[in-house]
């Protein structure tokens, strides 16, 4: 997950390079470190340093993953002589390696040659049988071609082995929403929040997924783990409090006919909707008489 | 689905649609559909698709971003005569053209709001889907192509990117 002072950067860097002020070189590194899909313009400056022996040469041992992560780029891009032309350089050099076997694999898939792609990733994993990556580009092969349950079949016959690939929990969580199987979604996030406590977009996703499947606990469980959201962003997490302002007006809904005793957290609300307005004030101001209005009536409604 | 009924849609409508699902290339993007209905007198009524809200590009079947983005579309667009009209989705591979089950379930939520609502599928570029009948616009192709052609996607920011 990228953060937001570093993909600023990178938004500053890619502006500069366009218009012509240097800085290529930077731009891509760190376009690889935070693995941000920029594939058309990684690819037009790629290829300028590539294509230019001078600049080539002052790169020294990195020329290998520049011709990489333009492979990448190209083939994102649909320029799959491009990503050829590097993969063949690549391979004369490294002959034999895994990584470029990777590559070749990945060019089969961005031609749409699936059987050709899992043939090739196949005869990799005989030798290399724990590449993650490789397992990972299979439940790839299978979303692309629309094979959801496949790809949540093999997504958790890799997570068996590998328990402690977040990004495959994330993603298997995705898959679960996209068909809406909630529970198991939530069972997902519930292993990202047990492994990395202190991560807010986790908490977020579960609060959003519970709210989702509904049912008076779940929208108390939803609520807290909004409020945690809360607490572990500093309260700047707009979607958190506005996802506490609608569980309250939810729960209120539910518990109309019982007893006022249970009547909890109408602090909470008034301490987001306070929140909400304030940020609102900062950064939007224009927006703030709708806020203001639609809190009013969220309150008259709950 | 009721009776007989013509769908017209805007081009900035149709530009704020298409960019939104431009700008996020690899990811499943929706929207709401703001109109109004126009009866021009006979059996025949007009929706008139005027404005888009785009509304998130991940995670999309999840309801407090779609009820937090009812509540303030209503309240906003309601001084200019604009209710919520209908529903637009594109799906995440380009190849695949069936409404999936979420916004099946969003567009029956609308349609229990506005009978006459309609959904939208992005096929591409230049042609969507709507419901059962095919729908081709031709007003906003050389606007957006030269948009595109620019490479410039405006400040353009959906409900998700904003909060």
């Amino acid at each position: 997950m990228v953060r937001a002072e570093e993909a600023a950067r990178l938004d500053r860097l890619e502006s500069q390079v366009e218009n012509g002020g240097g800085g290529a070189w930077e731009y891509l590194c760190l376009a690889r470190k935070l693995q941000a899909r920029r594939s058309d313009k990684v690819l037009k400056h790629g290829l300028t340093i590539l294509n230019d022996p001078k600049a080539r040469s002052k790169l020294g041992g990195e020329e290998w993953t520049l011709y990489e992560q333009v492979a990448f780029a190209a083939m994102d891009c649909q320029q799959h002589d491009v990503a050829k032309d590097c993969i063949w350089i690549l391979s004369k050099e490294f002959p034999g390696s895994t990584r470029v076997g990777r590559l070749e694999g990945l060019l089969l898939e961005a031609k749409g040659a699936w059987a050709e792609a899992e043939k090739a990733y196949e005869r990799l994993l005989e030798d290399n049988p724990l590449d993650q990556l490789i397992h990972k580009r299979k439940v790839a092969i299978a979303k692309a071609q629309g094979d959801l349950s496949a790809a949540v079949n093999l997504l958790n016959k890799y997570l068996e082995i590998f328990m402690a690939d977040h990004d495959a929990w994330r993603e298997l969580a995705e898959i679960y929403m996209s068909l809406q199987m909630y529970k198991q979604a939530a069972f997902c996030y519930e292993e990202l929040i047990l492994s990395q406590p202190t991560v807010p977009p986790y908490h977020l996703a579960y609060a959003e997924v519970l709210y989702t499947i509904g049912g008076l606990e779940n929208l108390q469980t939803a609520k807290k783990y909004y409020a945690s959201t809360i607490t572990l962003t500093g309260g700047k997490n707009t979607r958190a409090l506005y996802g506490v302002c609608l569980c309250s007006i939810a729960i209120n809904q539910l518990t109309k006919g019982r007893n006022k005793e249970e009547k909890e957290g109408s602090n909470l609300q008034s301490l987001a909707a306070e929140a909400l307005q304030r940020d609102y004030k900062e950064r939007a101001p224009k927006k703030l008489p709708l806020v203001i209005s639609m809190l009013k009536n969220m309150k008259l409604n709950s | 689905m009721g009776a007989e009924c013509c769908y017209e849609v805007s081009q900035i409508a149709y530009i704020k649609l298409v960019l939104h699902a431009l700008k996020h290339r690899s990811a499943a993007v929706n929207g709401l559909l703001l109109g109004r209905l126009r009866q021009d007198g006979g059996a025949t009524a007009t929706v008139e698709i005027a404005d888009t809200v785009p509304l998130s590009h991940s995670q999309i079947g999840l309801l407090p971003a779609l009820e937090l983005a009812l509540i303030q579309i209503e309240e906003h667009f309601e001084a200019q005569g604009l209710s919520v009209v209908g529903y637009y989705h594109a799906n995440e591979r380009h190849d695949d053209v069936e409404l999936g089950n979420a916004a099946k379930k969003i567009g029956d939520h609308i349609f229990r709001y506005f009978p006459r609502a309609a959904v939208l599928l992005a096929c591409g570029v230049y042609r969507m889907q709507l419901h059962n009948a095919d729908v081709v616009t031709d007003g906003g192709l050389s606007s957006l192509a030269m948009a595109t052609m620019r490479g410039s996607l405006v400040r353009h920011e959906d409900l998700v990117s904003h909060t």
